[in-house]
């Protein structure tokens, strides 16, 4: 047994956890990741980091709470929000400090570039979850699904010992371009979905795929992505569940495949399963992540939408490190085009904001009987503008 | 030894799973242990048409199991029994499936569910996949839950029903014309029976119903086959929602101040008809405080509210609360509101009695009586510690009774 199973299993059994929890209780856990994102650092005995994420947890939740008692916006609009807060705030902090991913170094093996995705993407689900769900249900859930985890990976660790792996060191990204690539990969996946309604297989993945940048390893991504795309068509066949039960399923799903897949491969000698297996968690996050938004935007938006971040994480990564003038003002034009998706998306909820205020001045909730000179103050319409 | 930590994964998502098909399948033999299966659905009238349907159903002979899912969540059984559903985690249409399976258990012959669901998605999964009702009823569309439902009337219409799959029947008290003409439409479309109850003037008049819910209770007879006049008696055994049309008087430095929660009406045009009530109770000369509570995660609604509650005419106060404040005041600046006519309810003095008869005081000016009217919603944590004041220190009153006014 190798620390990469370990870690793999971690992540297996809290998710399940999660999910679990979610299905008796109807409890969210700040993310389907976090409990298993959080059993990891532990493990890892990072207990800086897991104080580094209750910072940003609540730096994130103090600053959405702020944007929504200033702007309207959608419930789409709102996770983005939240989540790109958290992916901005740590990738400053990183780039300020220019650690890689803001951790010390860590001895755990293969997985420190999830761990760095981790950091930036979980607070900012967690801070959502504070909003909608309250403190004291969210954080109980994730204290009790961060310890259900960790106690069941504790038995699995009793199995026999733990052979340490060597960290394959990340030949694509730099300590300064990990950070920006997140945060464009962040803006550009979340631009994606709210504004052209697209998939981007989500943001680990792109990451990901751009850290192996090998046509046979993605190959082999898309093969288990294939394998449990039509195994959760089948189930859906005997399962009665809500979207979000859904994307837990298929997530979970997702990384059993991956890892019964690259744990074959490997056995049977092929190569590229070698390549994408030599990494703990990445490759199981991956194939869930990219499964549920096929079922979710469909397989032609989900590589319109992956396509682009790609192309996004790429150009960011070697913008960054090439450096120099031009560059950082390519990356700002880059910047620049994010930013006008978004310009874009937000015609949308201009039109919802203009339709709501029409409907509220048709409809005079008041019109007081004692002052019967009083006019109302606007003209009112017979049909919403935009509608 | 290497495959132990991934047989250790699998056995604990096999088991999850096996959870996961456990309820799945419990809830469609459930299910299908009841002939008659009812999903209302819709904007506006949901629990009150639940009610009214058990009603009819249950003291009818029809061992009836209903399920409310509103703001206050019960289950109303065949012996008349009712029990408020536990929720421990937010409100999730997962709670549908365990609901099947409680109605199965009492033995119910009919199901009648309030879709909870507001997304046309999750509205479509709690039809098709949870019930998949004989009989659908949408009591009434309004311009509520825009950033989800649609823009207008016949969108909000069209997203709702037109996923909806399986039933025979729809049933509609809506007499709007965009609606109706949609409903049309897609009962064409769609080969469903589209039964639109009117109110009639010689139906039976029950306190804190809604006509146009009694309507729908009558045609649902009419469809299970229940004789007319049988129905018109059952339909008087309806449980009423807690604290529907109560309202609380609170005398304070020589004036009277009345205040009612119309949270429960959540959308403008609800929110009139409601008022409306109010005013047939208190009198049509007592000036009227609007307090609306916006919610951050209901934009839209927020904005509708405040844009119709800045045309309230007079000088008296607007008064804003709720966690989407400063949008508040940009729309009913917007809307026309001056800023000295715009007041904030704020948490602290809202928890004691001499903080609200402060308030109100000053919201008063020089009217002796005015009406303090809570709406758009009950979750801003200065609007309920308002709420839970003036019900410890205020005289409840009925307000649309046949007893109007008298003392709780």
């Amino acid at each position: 047994m190798t620390e990469l199973d370990l870690a793999r299993m971690t992540l297996i059994i809290g998710l399940v956890v999660a999910a679990f929890i979610y299905h008796r209780t109807r409890l969210v856990s700040g993310g389907l990741m976090t409990p298993a994102y959080l059993a990891l650092v532990i493990s890892a005995g990072s207990w800086e980091d897991v104080l580094g994420w209750a910072f940003l947890t609540l730096a994130s939740f103090v600053i959405f709470k702020i944007v929504t008692y200033l702007i309207a916006l959608p419930k789409a609009w709102l996770l983005m929000i939240s989540i790109g807060i958290s992916t901005i705030l740590h990738g400053v902090i990183v780039l300020t400090t220019g650690g890689k991913g803001g951790h010390e170094p860590l001895t755990i093996g293969a997985f420190e570039l999830i761990l760095s995705g981790g950091m930036y993407l979980t607070p900012g689900l967690t801070a959502f979850d504070l909003s909608r769900q309250g403190w004291l249900r969210t954080l109980g859930v994730v204290v009790v699904a961060t310890g259900v985890t960790l106690g069941i990976a504790a038995i699995g660790n009793l199995s026999g010992p733990a052979i340490p792996l060597t960290n394959p060191t990340s030949h694509v990204f730099t300590n300064y371009s990990l950070p920006v690539a997140m945060i464009v990969c962040v803006l550009l996946a979340e631009g994606m979905r709210i504004g052209f309604g697209w998939g981007s297989g989500g943001i680990i993945g792109a990451i990901f795929f751009v850290e192996l940048l090998d046509v046979t390893s993605f190959i082999v991504i898309i093969v288990l992505v294939a394998i449990t795309a039509i195994v959760a068509h089948y189930a859906r066949r005997v399962l009665t569940m809500t979207p979000r039960q859904w994307f837990q399923f298929t997530m979970i799903l997702g990384a059993v495949i991956a890892w019964m897949g690259l744990l074959v491969g490997s056995a049977l000698g092929i190569d590229a399963a070698k390549n994408v297996g030599a990494y703990a968690l990445e490759p199981l996050l991956a194939v869930g992540l990219i499964s549920t938004d096929v079922a979710r935007f469909g397989t032609r938006h989900t590589i319109y939408g992956k396509v682009i971040v790609l192309t996004g994480v790429i150009l960011t990564n070697q913008l960054v490190q090439i450096g120099g003038f031009d560059s950082w003002i390519a990356l700002v034009g880059l910047l620049f085009a994010v930013i006008s998706i978004y310009i874009y998306a937000f015609r949308e909820v201009r039109v919802g904001w203009r339709v709501a205020e029409d409907v509220g001045s048709r409809h005079p909730i008041v019109v007081n009987a004692k002052k019967p000179g009083a006019t109302l103050r606007r003209q009112t319409r017979d049909r919403p503008r935009g509608a | 030894m290497i495959w132990l930590p991934f047989l250790l994964s699998v056995t604990l998502f096999v088991w999850l799973c096996l959870h996961w098909w456990l309820t799945s399948h419990a809830a469609k033999t459930a299910r299908n242990h009841a002939g008659i299966r009812i999903v209302v659905t819709g904007s506006r009238g949901k629990s009150g048409t639940v009610r009214l349907v058990h009603s009819v159903l249950s003291h009818s002979g029809i061992d009836t199991y209903a399920k409310i899912s509103g703001a206050i969540a019960e289950e109303l059984r065949g012996d008349g029994e009712s029990k408020l559903t536990t929720r421990i985690g937010p409100i999730s249409a997962t709670e549908m499936l365990a609901a099947v399976r409680r109605g199965a258990r009492d033995g119910a012959q009919a199901l009648v569910f309030e879709c909870m669901a507001v997304a046309p998605k999750l509205i479509a999964f709690v039809v098709n996949e949870v019930v998949k009702p004989t009989i659908v009823i949408v009591p009434t569309i309004r311009l509520d839950h825009l950033e989800d439902e649609g823009h207008s009337l016949e969108e909000i219409t069209r997203n709702i029903v037109s996923p909806l799959t399986g039933f025979e029947t729809l049933i509609t008290g809506d007499t709007d014309i965009r609606v109706l003409e949609t409903l049309r439409g897609l009962a064409a479309e769609h080969d469903f029976r589209l039964i639109e109850a009117a109110v009639h003037d010689s139906q039976p008049v029950i306190l804190e119903q809604h006509p146009v819910n009694v309507a729908i209770a009558l045609a649902i007879a009419t469809q299970v086959g229940i004789p007319h006049e049988v129905a018109r008696e059952a339909i008087y055994g309806a449980s009423h929602e807690p604290n529907a049309g109560i309202g609380w008087w609170i005398e304070h430095h020589g004036k009277r101040t009345f205040v009612a929660d119309l949270g429960s009406a959540n959308d403008v045009q609800s929110a009139r008809e409601a008022i409306d009530a109010v005013r047939s109770f208190i009198g049509p000369k007592v000036p009227i405080i609007p307090v609306i509570a916006n919610r951050w995660d209901r934009p839209l609604r927020g904005r509708s509210f405040v844009a119709s509650a800045a045309l309230t005419p007079g000088d008296l106060p607007v008064v804003l609360s709720g966690d989407a404040y400063a949008q508040s005041r940009v729309v009913a600046r917007r809307g026309g509101l001056p800023p000295q006519r715009m007041e904030r309810l704020r948490l602290v003095p809202s928890l004691t009695f001499g903080g609200i008869t402060r308030a109100f005081n000053r919201w008063h000016g020089e009217e002796p009586e005015a009406a303090v009217l809570l709406l758009e919603n009950m979750h801003s944590s200065a609007v309920r510690a308002l709420r839970w004041t003036v019900t410890r220190h205020g005289h409840a009153v009925y307000t649309d009774r046949e007893t109007q006014g008298v003392k709780k």
